[in-house]
């Protein structure tokens, strides 16, 4: 799923995997009310590797977690968010706990790992979350989590604790536990951002490397101009709405989005 | 649904145990609550279980009484009881009160019971609280074995045995010097003397007798009451009426001495042989004219008449160890108003009479008991809640620190009942780990209650324990199972409410805050 895949998520006709429609989220702190998504829509097509540029506090942590499931819309005219065509406001309760621990997979900033489980028991956690009431993990995850360490070059410390490791390392695990349950889509909110540039661009080049070598489907939310260029397309959060990269018409981003991989960052950053 | 706990929960469980020092803290903290909980309930508990035990033991199952005065016909009584297929034995009693003198000059006021010592044993415990008497195992606690009743014969010239000493206490009588003819005796509480001093084993050693001379100097003699002692008894007779008349005192021999494991009782009791007592009170059989007769006068005597023998109390055992008591009561009420109405006149009648369980015979006693053991209870479990609260405010903490885990569990998918079920299988696991400790704790203790006293007191000078003060000899040392279950299940309920509100918290945390919580 390479070639054909990708020039299918790119082509208008494909149904996109994710998709956000008018999405509305304001925040309210006492009487104050402080909009923070103000009606964005946003197609993922599977295979792609889409990333959210946006400054700090534009609300790019706020979309991934909506699309993740994990947070939902303004009640009234939030706008809604379909996997597969399925509304994730429409699901009961355990159907979206099984949609975030089998067809999302975070990544997060500061990793997140838990302390007191090891780097194979926190990847496998997530195996187990899926799991549900049975008194193991099926082998067939034990397996992948091992290999996907393997991949990552973590084959040797599978029993080390997070402490043990380095940052980037850490974000390693944290990538292999997201990928466990073989989800459709990656959701990874700034997985550099706690990195410094040449292991942030470690991180990367694994990321694309799995998208590269499995078709990974990636939603990935930066700052960083630099990085936003490595991905397939790029849109922008400002003022609460998507604004499509410099040269792209589409004001609401829900239309064809061609890619243009290699966007020039400082533009980019120029118009945060 | 019953929801089946989750592998993740477990290992999650597992983690936050081994790693942290707190969810220890907590164990101990409920463990020392439950051990606490325990051993009061146990100590208190078993003064109860003592008192009930002994009251019965004293008094039988029933008593039938009519104080003071006494009723007469009593063997009538007691055949018509006998023939009854739930009664197993009853006993004639005279309970009245008096006085003795000690060898060492001094007197105590006592209560004393005309008993017949066959079937008061058959009717109490009697024959089992008789002290000297010949055992073959050592007390538990006598490690050292220096009880003399294990020794063959006790010292003296012509020593009888310990066997001869448990016969006469039976029976209430002791051969006499030169004549070798038995004598009505009496069988003291362990206590009434003070010359019998508690080991820590939890046998007696008889202390020499002090006598103090016509010069007012004190020797000491190598006595043992139950083998050369005697004492003065004085009794208080009433007339028919029940006005006192002039006391009445005799020099009797000691039989032996009982201990009931009730202070009280082992310290004012002293058991007369009934036809003796009889005699003192003037309640035996007796004759008299039926008018005021003048023998000088040469009238011909007036009609004789016979003043049966009167006892105070009637005691009365059920058929069954176990039996039904109340029930036993009612049988006696109805024997004994058939009883009243064949010799009316002479007896009280039914309406009037004194009939009683042993527990009603021991209310305010036991009543005292349960009272201060339910406060006692109610104090202690008070102060356990703060285990509970322990408990929640660890969590709560734990909770806290734990926050941005909990966002990642709902992030890859875990759902609220699933995050609560974490902290409340915490909550468990914590609960029984320290109810285990506090078992083993309270067990330990209450096991070694009395050898932990005798030590604080010889080491530190605490005696926390006084018999004196309180009804019992020694302090219970057994935990009933069922109580122990009971307080161990407490202990890990407690911890599942006190669980209970963070996990709640826990579930209901918004997970995309969860995940910004710094
Ligand atoms: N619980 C909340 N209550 C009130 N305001 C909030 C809350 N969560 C987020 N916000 C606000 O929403 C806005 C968007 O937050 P969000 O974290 O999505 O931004 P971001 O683009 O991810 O920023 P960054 O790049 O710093 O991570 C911010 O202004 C933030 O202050
Ligand atoms: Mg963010």
């Amino acid at each position: 799923m390479t070639n054909a895949d990708r020039s299918n998520s790119i082509g208008s006709d494909s149904t996109p995997v994710l998709r956000a429609v008018d999405i509305r989220k304001t925040y309210r702190m006492g009487k104050v009310k402080v909009p923070v998504l103000k009606g964005v829509s946003l197609d993922v097509t599977s295979g792609e590797w889409l990333t959210i540029l946006g400054a700090s506090g534009s609300g790019k942590s706020t979309l991934l977690h909506l699309l993740g499931g994990l947070d939902k819309p303004d009640r009234r005219e939030g706008g809604c968010i379909e996997f597969r065509g399925t509304s994730l406001a429409s699901m009961p309760e355990r159907d979206r706990n099984a949609f975030r621990s089998g067809s999302v997979g975070f990544v997060f900033q500061f990793y997140h790992l838990l302390p007191e489980l090891s780097v194979v028991e926190n990847v496998l956690l997530a195996s187990r979350v899926k799991a549900g009431p049975i008194s193991s993990v099926p082998s067939a995850a034990r397996d992948r989590a091992r290999s996907l360490l393997d991949r990552f070059g973590l084959g040797h410390r599978l029993k080390h604790k997070p402490s043990q490791l380095s940052g980037g390392e850490r974000q390693r695990v944290a990538i292999a536990r997201a990928l466990v349950n073989e989800p459709v889509v990656l959701l990874a909110d700034e997985p550099t951002g706690n990195l410094d540039q040449k292991t942030g661009s470690e991180i990367i080049g694994v990321l694309e490397e799995l998208r590269a070598s499995m078709g990974q489907t990636l939603v990935m939310v930066t700052h960083d101009a630099s990085i936003a260029a490595r991905a397939d397309r790029v849109v922008q959060l400002v003022d609460g709405k998507v604004a499509e990269r410099a040269g792209q018409s589409a004001p609401n981003g829900s239309g064809p989005a061609p890619t243009e991989p290699k966007a020039d960052p400082q533009q980019a950053l120029g118009s945060v | 649904m019953l929801y089946t706990l989750r592998v993740y929960q477990t290992l999650l469980t597992r983690r936050y145990l081994t790693t942290k020092i707190m969810p220890l803290l907590a164990s101990l903290g409920v463990g020392l609550s439950t051990a606490m909980v325990l051993i009061t309930w146990s100590v208190m508990g078993g003064f109860l279980k003592t008192l009930s035990e002994s009251g019965r033991s004293l008094i039988g199952d029933v008593r039938i009484a009519w104080p003071n005065t006494g009723f007469p016909h009593y063997q009538d009584l007691i055949d018509r009881l006998e023939a009854e297929g739930d009664i197993g034995a009853a006993t004639p009693v005279i309970d009245s009160f008096g006085a003795i003198r000690l060898p060492d000059g001094r007197t105590e006021g006592v209560q004393i019971r005309g008993i017949d010592g066959p079937s008061f044993a058959r009717v109490t415990t009697f024959a089992e609280t008789l002290w000297w008497k010949p055992i073959a195992e050592p007390l538990p606690r006598d490690k050292e074995k220096m009880d003399p009743r294990l020794r063959a014969r006790t010292a003296g010239d012509v020593p009888p045995t310990w066997g001869d000493l448990q016969r006469n206490g039976l029976t209430l009588s002791r051969p006499d010097f030169l004549t070798g003819e038995p004598e009505a005796a009496m069988v003291l509480g362990i206590g009434v003397t003070m010359f019998n001093r508690r080991e820590r084993g939890g046998y007696y050693s008889p202390l020499m007798i002090p006598e103090q001379g016509a010069n007012g100097e004190v020797t000491y003699l190598d006595q043992f009451l139950p083998i050369n002692g005697e004492l003065v008894l004085r009794v208080f007779p009433l007339d028919s009426q029940g006005r006192p008349r002039d006391s009445v005192a005799r020099l009797m021999p000691i039989a032996n001495e009982f201990e009931t494991g009730l202070f009280d009782i082992d310290r004012s009791n002293v058991l007369v042989r009934l036809d003796a007592l009889q005699q003192m009170l003037s309640m035996g059989e007796g004759t008299r004219y039926a008018e005021a007769y003048d023998p000088l006068s040469g009238d011909p005597p007036p009609p004789l008449i016979v003043d049966p023998a009167r006892v105070t109390t009637v005691l009365v055992r059920h058929a069954e160890d176990a039996g039904d008591v109340r029930a036993l009561r009612e049988l006696c009420k109805a024997v004994y108003a058939e009883f009243a109405d064949d010799h009316k006149g002479e007896v009280p009648a039914a309406e009037l009479m004194l009939i009683e369980t042993w527990e009603q015979a021991n209310a305010t006693m036991i009543a005292a008991i349960k009272k201060e053991t339910m406060l006692v209870l109610f104090i202690f479990t008070f102060i356990s809640l703060t285990a509970v609260f322990l408990v929640v405010s660890i969590f709560w903490s734990m909770i806290s620190e734990k926050t941005r885990d909990i966002g990642v569990l709902r992030a890859i998918g875990a759902g609220r009942s699933g995050i609560a079920c974490v902290w409340l299988a915490y909550g468990s696991a914590i609960g029984a780990i320290g109810s285990v400790l506090g078992g083993v704790i309270a067990y330990s203790v209450v096991s070694n209650i009395n050898a932990i006293h005798d030590w604080m007191g010889e080491s530190l000078g605490l005696y926390v324990w006084d018999p004196s003060v309180y009804v019992f000899k020694s302090i219970p040392d057994e935990i009933d199972p069922v109580h122990a279950a009971y307080v161990l299940a407490g202990g890990v309920l407690s911890c599942l409410i006190g669980a209970l509100v963070p996990a709640v918290r826990a579930a209901w945390m918004d997970p995309v805050r969860a995940l910004r919580f710094e």
